[in-house]
């Protein structure tokens, strides 16, 4: 059976109306069920709005709501239109939306008017309102993209402190699909969890997967995904079949729901991505799972999405040895370079991932982008991260070339905070790191600043207006001298021993 | 302040402030600032428990009951007022 996401196979994204025998099954699953039939009157109504005020093929839709039905047919409401959707999300601060809307520059925002009420009207662009939007009877007129145009702008954290937009194409998302279809194969039988918010890439798989082959969707609430007896619960009530997010969302389970998951789960197929998930504890999700259960570690940034992808053996996991990253997706080429750009192909040696392929985004919103064309004809990424092949071949995992980090799943760049904290009054120098104790990864600042220097709720308070909560830092050292190599740079190893050193003070 | 504000104030900065109180009070809001998060969350209802005999229930663990301590010593009391009345 068919979904309402069609035009894969001609490497774009097109939304069509429900045929009848899927019409009456539930796309979206849990407390308020709505089936596909009702979702397209919902879609439909979006998108004669959003045409409305503007929105068209090629035009922007930036879309800030509670992760939900309406987010869901605001987004889809927008690649109806040929547009191109600028997700938002409604736990991170104003400011944070403020940045991203003003580089976005989008036609129209999708929002509530509580979420907008820090704003001046002024500041904002064209407001459509899902609650209340009356069904149509003249069906909105579709777009026709090409490939290669924009379907997606995700905000990742930037280097220089800004938020990037990383710029998805039609023909990244439905390779991106394709391939999830063909590795991990979904049928109109299946229900389909949707836990990332739909800022980050890994959303893209409840999505559309589901929506093309006439399966289910159970959209996870901003509130219900962090915590761990409600994930479990709706596991339990809904039944699902597949779940994708961060390896940090499923051991919150495992650690904090001791009866969850287990034998007779309905779970068969569980992916994860976005960081390393540790030995120990894959090992421990693995034994709460049926045997049958698939488990998949699935590799990439933002900027390619999934392109490397491993079907964990799960008899080898023995707690201690690392999951490798696996082999190359279809549609996508992985090599490893060494620090003379050289490729590397002996076991052991290290060298920077580099990806070339359909799944690699074009580049960021406002900059150049990348050439459409290098000598094998295809885009190419350098992630930064650091891999190495094992004997067997399969590509492992080393670690991050720069100073990005994740933490519970999140991508922060530590620059960024740097940057909030670098505005305090009377703060001189800071530096940001992430320090594991006691098994938990939090965010330290550091700072030299004029007397009396700025408490912990202070700097909390500070961040708290500029950057998300998860780059809010846990803890703040005062220092006399930032700690600084030979070359001048601060010595982030030293920072965090002198972390270790002042712990529990 | 009630001895049930003054102990979850005393918790929340020994164990999550690293004994800092200072700007600390009742009103501070604790998750926005990502001075609490879903796992601490689970220890405080552990600390509920124990030093006040209240059981949590699973339901009652929203973000509105833990956003503040105020917000935790309104949940205290409600339990206990709930536990009385049965």
């Amino acid at each position: 059976m068919t979904g309402i996401v069609s035009g894969l196979h001609r490497e774009v994204v097109e939304l069509s109306a429900p045929e009848a025998g899927v019409s009456g099954s539930i796309a979206l699953a849990g407390e308020t069920p709505c089936s596909y039939g009702e979702l397209w009157s919902r879609v439909e109504a979006v998108a004669g709005a959003l045409a409305d005020a503007g929105a068209g093929p090629g035009e922007r839709v930036a879309i800030w709501l509670p992760k939900g039905a309406d987010y869901v047919a605001a987004i889809l409401a927008t690649l109806r239109l040929g547009g191109c959707y600028v997700p938002l999300d409604a736990a991170q601060p104003a400011a944070r939306a403020h940045v991203v809307l003003n580089d976005a520059d989008p036609a129209v925002l999708v929002t509530s008017s509580d979420l907008v009420a820090g704003f001046a009207a002024d500041e904002l662009p064209r407001i459509v309102d899902p609650a209340g939007l009356q069904a149509r009877n003249v069906p909105a007129s579709p777009g026709n993209p090409t490939p290669e145009d924009d379907a997606a702008l995700l905000y990742t954290s930037g280097s220089t402190g800004k938020p990037k937009g990383v710029r998805l194409t039609h023909r990244n998302v439905a390779a991106f699909v394709r391939w999830c279809l063909e590795d991990f194969p979904t049928s109109d039988e299946d229900l389909v969890v949707n836990h990332a918010p739909f800022t980050f890439d890994i959303s893209l798989h409840g999505l559309f997967v589901p929506l093309a082959v006439g399966a289910s969707l159970l959209v996870l609430s901003d509130e219900d995904r962090t915590n761990p007896k409600a994930m479990a619960a709706a596991i339990e009530r809904e039944r699902p079949t597949m779940w994708y997010s961060v390896p940090f969302a499923l051991d919150l389970i495992v650690r904090e729901v001791p009866d969850a998951l287990g034998p007779d789960t309905s779970l068969r197929t569980v992916l994860y991505a976005g960081e390393e998930y540790p030995s120990a504890r894959l090992a421990e999700l693995s034994r709460r799972l049926p045997a049958e259960t698939v488990i998949g570690n699935l590799y990439g940034p933002t900027e390619t999405n999934v392109c490397i992808a491993h079907v964990v053996d799960r008899d080898e996991l023995d707690g201690t040895t690392p999951v490798p990253l696996g082999s190359p997706v279809a549609g996508a080429e992985i090599s490893l370079i060494d620090d003379d750009g050289a490729r590397i192909t002996e076991a052991g040696d290290l060298g920077e991932i580099v990806v070339t392929g359909s799944c690699v985004s074009p580049g960021y919103r406002g900059r150049d982008p990348r050439p459409a064309i290098d000598d094998r004809g295809t885009r190419q990424y350098h992630t930064g991260d650091l891999g190495f092949y094992d004997e067997r071949g399969r590509l492992c995992f080393q670690g991050r070339a720069d100073r990005q980090v994740k933490l519970g799943g999140y991508r922060v760049e530590l620059g960024e905070v740097e940057a909030a904290l670098a505005q305090l009054p009377g703060v001189h120098e800071v530096a940001v790191e992430r320090v594991v104790t006691q098994e938990r990864a939090q965010l330290v600042a550091f700072l030299t600043a004029d007397e009396p220097a700025p408490g912990l709720i202070d700097v909390k308070q500070h961040c708290a207006r500029l950057v998300p909560r998860y780059m809010i830092p846990h803890r703040v050292r005062k220092l006399d001298s930032m700690p600084r190599n030979a070359n001048g740079k601060v010595d982030h190893g030293r920072l965090a021993e002198l972390y270790a050193e002042t712990e529990g003070e | 302040m009630s001895s049930i504000e003054s102990s979850l104030v005393e918790y929340v900065s020994g164990n999550l402030l690293e004994g800092s109180v200072e700007g600390l009070d009742a009103d501070t809001p604790l998750l926005e600032l990502n001075i609490l998060d879903s796992v601490e969350v689970l220890t405080i209802v552990q600390f509920m428990q124990s030093e006040f005999g209240v059981a949590v229930p699973v339901g009652r663990v929203v973000p509105e009951n833990f956003g503040s301590v105020r917000a935790m010593c309104g949940l205290v009391a409600e339990l206990k007022q709930e536990a009385n009345g049965v």
